[in-house]
């Protein structure tokens, strides 16, 4: 059966392969004398391996290597399910056994510099490797400065839980651990962050995780933004199912026109401060900072003037430099949003986009996709999905169809959007580790 | 290699029509070459969900399905389904050519669907010779449905019996005629993962 499967995989893969292979052009990296091709992919997550994987079956005589400081890939998609313990924590977490056993290198290390003119990484442990195209799939970085008294050590305390194992399992500790009639607070962040629903998404998982297991108690979202993702239907849902609007609501929700951003944070007396002055008693504060691509990609003359990776959205190529590529969530690929459907969808253009580069095929004409699912219990979904084309006019990426899940829906296609994203993300991990 | 030397295999006049064919072959490859990549473009992202692994799905393999009937399908999506239905959402987005592109790549792949019986003997085998086969392992336009996803399944006959997904009135009779059993049985023998013949 194993074996069936892996001859099936490899058909597939020759299928692939033979459609980007070139057919009278000059094979010039895989003919050049005893020089094999390096691509080095910095980041181990939806994006990276998924262009490590097409890569190493589109081109032929490569090495491609993962540099990923975490030997436990944590999905963040999903991690809320977690949270409020509609899944074990351990279905979240993938090892990168089977991406080795592909053929691609991964090394467990931290780039700390990355040598645009010498064309090299040096990792933090000290190696140097060279390579002839560099990815950047670095994910989001995060920035303290926005909340006073945030640092490396409060958020310890006030866990973001939107990155790593680590986070995620301090929140679910801390949310395991509360008493019945505690206050979780929801601190969402200013500017572009990495699933934009997410926030919500967790406000209602945990509302439904309180409603069975503390019914005493409440969450509070305290919103930087005014509108949000979904939000209709978010809104709708969470009258249905956790009575919102009324005086024993579970969720109450602060939009930024009324000063719901978090601004300071009291870690000693387990206080928050938001921006209209008021003072919240927390007992669990899942604090999201502000994001960006961070110091890796800034130091390096990357991003652009809001700290996002600054690439040509046709290929994910860099703007100031001819090989390096950036995608996922550390690039700014917007109109899409920063999803793992999103970091998906550019892993196939870019790895596309690379094969051409090498193999000096044709570039084709980009299409991109984005489905993001929020589940407001285990029976209740809804969904965003957008069919992208690429612009060259202002080098955008333009939504030409898509939109959410209707607000008449049925009972029975809410329930089945909950299967249909767990489907999906059965199948998206399975291609990368699987 | 002695022969070589005969008139018939002379060196030159062999060689000139190799080149001729050698020159179509190549610049026909080529041209095949670029409409796989814009092809592959297209339908690269319908693989984020509908591809194989080993795990039910309520999304369907598609790789591999009859080529009408997936065109007629992404039509159905993208001009005239009234639900929002994700599907819906995104198949408007494609214009009619692409979706011809779409349909003839996907079919074209090897998949795991199967139209051809195979020697599985089990419960439901029997109902599906009686009362599927004739369409399912025969027709164009026609869906392939041995090896299809069991939770995908199990929504579509949902669809069917209870949600006005249209069908055919024989296929409409011939579902109701099942006991529960029958049609448990039928299902699990459809669902059952088929291989690929060994070419």
């Amino acid at each position: 059966m194993k074996h069936n499967q892996n001859r099936r995989s490899l058909i597939k893969k020759a299928a692939i392969s033979a459609a980007l292979l070139p057919s009278a052009t000059t094979l010039s990296w895989a003919n050049g004398a005893n020089h094999k091709a390096k691509i080095v992919v910095i980041g181990g997550g939806v994006a990276g391996v998924l262009v490590a994987r097409e890569l190493r079956s589109y081109i032929p005589n490569v090495e491609v290597t993962i540099i990923e400081q975490s030997k436990i890939y944590h999905t963040c998609f999903k991690s809320n399910e977690g949270l409020s313990g509609l899944r074990t924590s351990n279905t979240l977490n993938f090892d990168y056994k089977k991406v080795v056993n592909q053929g691609i290198n991964v090394h467990h290390d931290r780039v700390s510099k990355i040598d645009r003119g010498g064309k090299y990484i040096v990792t933090k442990n000290g190696s140097k490797i060279a390579y002839d195209k560099l990815v950047v799939a670095t994910g989001v970085a995060f920035d303290f400065s926005d909340v006073d008294g945030l640092d490396s050590n409060s958020i310890n305390r006030f866990p973001h839980a939107w990155s790593g194992h680590e986070q995620y399992d301090l929140l679910k500790h801390q949310i395991d651990n509360m008493k019945d009639g505690g206050t979780i607070v929801i601190g969402t962040p200013r500017g572009k962050f990495k699933c934009p629903p997410g926030p919500y998404e967790r406000a209602s998982l945990l509302a439904r995780y309180i409603q069975q297991n503390k019914p005493k108690s409440k969450i509070i979202i305290a919103d930087a933004s005014n509108t949000f993702s979904k939000q209709a239907l978010f809104e709708q849902g969470w009258k249905r199912l956790y009575n919102y609007g009324n005086a024993d609501s579970i969720i109450e929700r602060i939009p930024g026109s009324e000063g719901g951003r978090i601004v300071r944070i009291d870690a000693q007396k387990n206080a928050v401060t938001l921006e209209n002055g008021e003072k919240i008693k927390v007992d669990v504060c899942n604090l999201i900072p502000r994001q960006n691509a961070g110091e890796l990609l800034s130091s390096s003359g990357l991003t652009d003037n809001e700290n996002w990776g600054k690439i040509d959205k046709s290929t994910m190529k860099s703007l100031v430099d001819e090989d390096i590529y950036i995608l996922g969530d550390a690039a700014n690929a917007s109109a899409m949003p920063k999803s793992a459907f999103s970091a998906s969808s550019q892993a196939g253009v870019c790895s596309q986009a690379i094969a051409a580069d090498m193999l000096g095929t044709k570039l084709v004409i980009p299409r991109y996709t984005n489905t993001c699912f929020s589940l407001l219990n285990d029976s209740y979904g809804i969904s965003i999905a957008m069919n992208y084309i690429y612009d060259e006019n202002d080098n955008e990426i333009v939504g030409i169809s898509g939109g959410t899940t209707d607000l008449y829906a049925s009972q029975e296609l809410l329930s089945r959007e909950v299967t249909h994203s767990r489907s999906w993300f059965n199948t998206l991990t399975q291609q990368m580790f699987g | 290699m002695k022969q070589s030397g005969r008139s018939y295999l002379n060196y030159k006049s062999f060689l000139r029509p190799l080149i001729v064919i050698l020159t179509f072959f190549i610049s026909y490859h080529t041209y095949a070459d670029e409409h796989q990549q814009e092809a592959l473009a297209l339908v690269r992202d319908c693989q984020k969900c509908h591809d194989e692994g080993e795990a039910d799905s309520v999304i369907p393999l598609i790789a591999g399905q009859d080529e009408n009937f997936l065109l007629l399908k992404l039509q159905y999506f993208s001009n005239d389904d009234p639900s929002s239905s994700l599907m819906s959402r995104i198949a408007r987005g494609f214009n009619d050519d692409e979706l011809a592109i779409i349909s003839k790549h996907l079919s074209q792949q090897q998949g795991k669907l199967m139209m051809e019986l195979n020697p599985i003997e089990v419960p439901g085998k029997d109902i599906y010779v009686q009362k599927c086969a004739e369409c399912h392992s025969h027709t164009s336009y026609t869906p392939a449905i041995l090896g299809q996803k069991k939770s995908y399944l199990i929504n579509s006959m949902r669809d069917f019996l209870y949600f006005s997904r249209p069908m055919p009135p024989a296929m409409k009779s011939n579902i109701l005629s099942l006991t529960d059993l029958e049609l448990k049985n039928l299902l699990h023998y459809i669902s059952l993962p088929r291989e690929i013949p060994s070419s």
